[in-house]
């Protein structure tokens, strides 16, 4: 079965980032034999003054393929993590969904649009998570976070929010690299202009310092503007930093 | 560089969008520390957009640095709206 896991609200200033429980979590589930974890994603929630975050107001959530008989192993041992490793001060929120077995799944992703967008409370989150039967889940402090980590779950099912934590090394032949061969790697699904042009599998990409992709229609899309001045059948470099901020 | 918010917090001047100058507060910035990849989104390494202190607003960020800093070496009256403010040395700017 596919599963979402997302939480949220685990850090403070001096800890360690949410991304890297994430990580720990989609790492333990493998190792423990549970199934075989994606890569995670981030998530930009409302940056609201009634909304207490430490820094960021993000969620990390990723997919993984387990055996169903394995849910509530995974369940617990995430639910035990955030207790253990969430920093003091933290209001960490849990969610884990099943995808298939989602009632509603356009509602969860609502939920995630409508975090975005507006405040909402725990109550509300509460409330859908039982209509839909995910499991949410608070684990200390005020459990704010759960508010994020449904959220997080839904933008993740949308497949179109985003960017993917990390960055991926690419081997490249003075700083480029033909779509076909960036494709081969498996962090990218495709190689995208921000138009939204698909590119052809010879066309060349400098890359730059740091290749992020972004969850476009449930794919890691590169994405990359045009090169000015194109010399030497370079037409394209992937985005800055600062264009992927809005992802 | 700096005002006041709503709540009486010291809140970037520039914005979201003032990579220039987020870059130019961090360069003189004692306190500045990385924050983990996935929230970093300037392309310079040394900015307070990429700053695990900087604590997002509606319109900017404000700075949670802990005992804020200032490298005195460095502030002369020519950059000083671009140090971090210590009490008494120059108040909020608009």
């Amino acid at each position: 079965m596919r599963i979402l896991l997302c939480i949220d609200d685990t850090d403070n200033l001096e800890s360690r980032g949410t991304g890297d429980l994430a990580a720990e979590i989609a790492g333990a589930l493998e190792d423990n034999g549970w199934g075989e974890s994606s890569y995670i994603t981030r998530h930009q929630l409302l940056v609201h003054p009634d909304i207490p975050y430490t820094s960021h107001n993000s969620a990390m959530c990723f997919t993984a393929e387990i055996e169903a008989s394995c849910l509530e192993s995974v369940i617990a041992y995430a639910a035990t993590y955030l207790a253990l490793e969430s920093a003091p001060g933290s209001d960490p929120g849990l969610c884990v969904a099943a995808v298939d077995r989602l009632k509603r799944p356009e509602q969860l992703v609502a939920f995630g649009q409508k975090a975005k967008q507006s405040v909402v409370y725990m109550a509300e989150a509460y409330a859908l998570a039982e209509q839909l039967g995910v499991h949410l889940s608070e684990h200390g402090g005020s459990g704010q976070g759960i508010i994020g980590a449904l959220a997080g779950a839904g933008l993740r099912l949308s497949g179109n929010d985003g960017r993917l934590k990390g960055h991926l090394v690419i081997e490249t032949a003075n700083g480029t690299a033909a779509v076909d061969d960036i494709c081969a790697h498996p962090g990218v699904d495709e190689v995208r202009s921000l138009c939204g042009s698909v590119l052809a599998g010879a066309e060349l990409v400098r890359l730059g310092d740091r290749v992020k992709t972004v969850l476009l229609d449930g794919k890691s899309v590169l994405l990359v503007v045009p090169v000015e001045g194109a010399a030497g059948g370079i037409a394209w470099q992937t985005c800055s930093k600062q264009r992927l901020k809005s992802y | 560089m700096w005002h006041i918010d709503q709540k009486g917090v010291r809140e970037f001047a520039g914005g979201k969008e003032d990579w220039q100058g987020a870059a130019r507060v961090a360069a003189l910035c004692l306190s500045f520390r990385p924050d983990v990849e996935e929230e970093q989104i300037a392309d310079e390494a040394r900015s307070c957009y990429n700053c695990r202190y900087r604590r997002w607003s509606t319109v900017s960020f404000t700075c949670c640095t802990p005992g804020r800093q200032l490298d005195n070496r460095a502030c002369t009256g020519q950059h000083q709206r671009e140090c971090l403010p210590r009490a008494g040395h120059f108040p909020a700017y608009d």
